[in-house]
C-alpha cells in the first residue's frame, strides 16, 4: 500500500476503520480484524475544524475515522449542538466546498502528506425537489 | 448484493429508521447502456416483486421523504437516476449529484446510504459519539 501511496513502507500506519490506535505491525494481527475495512496513512492524527455559521470547532481525529464520525461529534453536544429534528439533514464538505463528503470515506483521504489538518464546512444537505426552476 | 443478471441488478442498503431501529431497503438497477447511460433506480420488494409500496418506504426529515417518495416516473427521486437527472433542469442545478460516465455505483451507493443512515444524527446530536 505504502508503494502504491509513493511513500516509504516504514513510514506507514495501519489503522483498522474508526479504530483508536495504530495496528503493531510486530504482532500477528487478529484474524477477527480480517474482515474489517483498514487505511493506510502515514499521520497518526489528523486536526480536523469544522465551520459552522459563524463559529468553529476542533477535535483531533486518527486518519481512519469515517466522515459519519466527524460528523457525530459536530451535531453533538461537544459539537454544534444542532437540534436533533434537523440534525439528519447535515452533511461535511470539504471547507469552501458545497459537495457533500461521503459518509463511510475515511478522512485521511482528503489529507495529503504533510498536512495533518483538515478543514470542514457542516452544511446542510440539498433537497431536489420539483419546485426548482 | 442480492441478484444480478445483466441489466438489472438488486442489492440491500443498511438503514436507520427515526426510532434508531437497524433495517434496510432494497433497489433495484436497471443497467442498460451503462456507464454512458445513467442507472434507473427504484426502490423495491425483493419478496413480492414490485415497488415498495408508500407505506413502507423510509422516514424521517424532509430529506429523506423526498427522496424516496413516490413520483411520476417510479425510481428514486435524485439527480443521478435515469429519470430524475433530466427533471426540472437538475443535471445544471445539481452537478454534485448528478449522473455521468466516470462514476460508478458506489456513488449511488454512497448516496443511498447516506440517506438511509440519516436519522442515526437525531440521536448523535442528542448524546455526543
Amino acid at each position: 500500500m505504502a508503494r502504491k501511496g509513493g511513500f516509504p513502507a516504514e513510514e506507514a500506519l495501519l489503522f483498522v476503520e474508526d479504530g483508536d490506535e495504530p495496528l503493531d505491525l510486530a504482532v500477528l494481527v487478529d484474524e477477527r480484524t480480517g474482515e474489517r475495512i483498514h487505511h493506510v496513512h502515514r499521520a497518526r492524527q489528523i486536526e480536523v475544524t469544522v465551520f459552522y455559521m459563524a463559529g468553529e470547532k476542533s477535535k483531533t481525529f486518527r486518519p481512519a475515522a469515517r466522515v459519519q464520525q466527524v460528523l457525530d461529534w459536530a451535531v453533538g453536544p461537544k459539537g454544534f449542538k444542532i437540534d436533533p429534528s434537523i440534525a439528519p439533514e447535515m452533511e461535511l464538505a470539504i471547507h469552501g466546498q458545497t459537495t457533500p463528503l461521503p459518509k463511510n470515506a475515511h478522512i485521511g483521504r482528503f489529507v495529503h502528506h504533510p498536512e495533518h489538518k483538515l478543514a470542514l464546512d457542516l452544511i446542510r444537505g440539498v433537497v431536489p425537489n420539483g419546485g426548482l426552476p | 448484493m442480492l441478484s444480478y443478471t445483466y441489466p438489472v441488478l438488486y442489492i440491500a442498503v443498511a438503514a436507520v429508521e427515526p426510532d434508531q431501529a437497524v433495517s434496510e431497503y432494497d433497489f433495484k438497477f436497471e443497467l442498460t447502456g451503462f456507464p454512458g447511460t445513467a442507472p434507473a433506480v427504484w426502490i423495491w420488494d425483493c419478496k413480492a416483486g414490485c415497488l415498495l409500496p408508500a407505506a413502507r418506504r423510509p422516514k424521517g426529515s424532509p430529506r429523506i421523504v423526498e427522496a424516496f417518495k413516490e413520483w411520476g416516473d417510479h425510481t428514486v427521486y435524485r439527480p443521478w437516476d435515469r429519470m430524475g437527472g433530466p427533471h426540472n433542469n437538475w443535471t445544471r442545478d445539481f452537478p454534485a449529484l448528478t449522473w455521468h460516465p466516470r462514476r460508478d455505483l458506489t456513488f449511488i451507493l454512497e448516496d443511498l446510504n447516506g440517506l438511509l443512515t440519516a436519522n442515526a444524527l437525531a440521536r448523535a446530536a442528542r448524546a455526543d459519539a
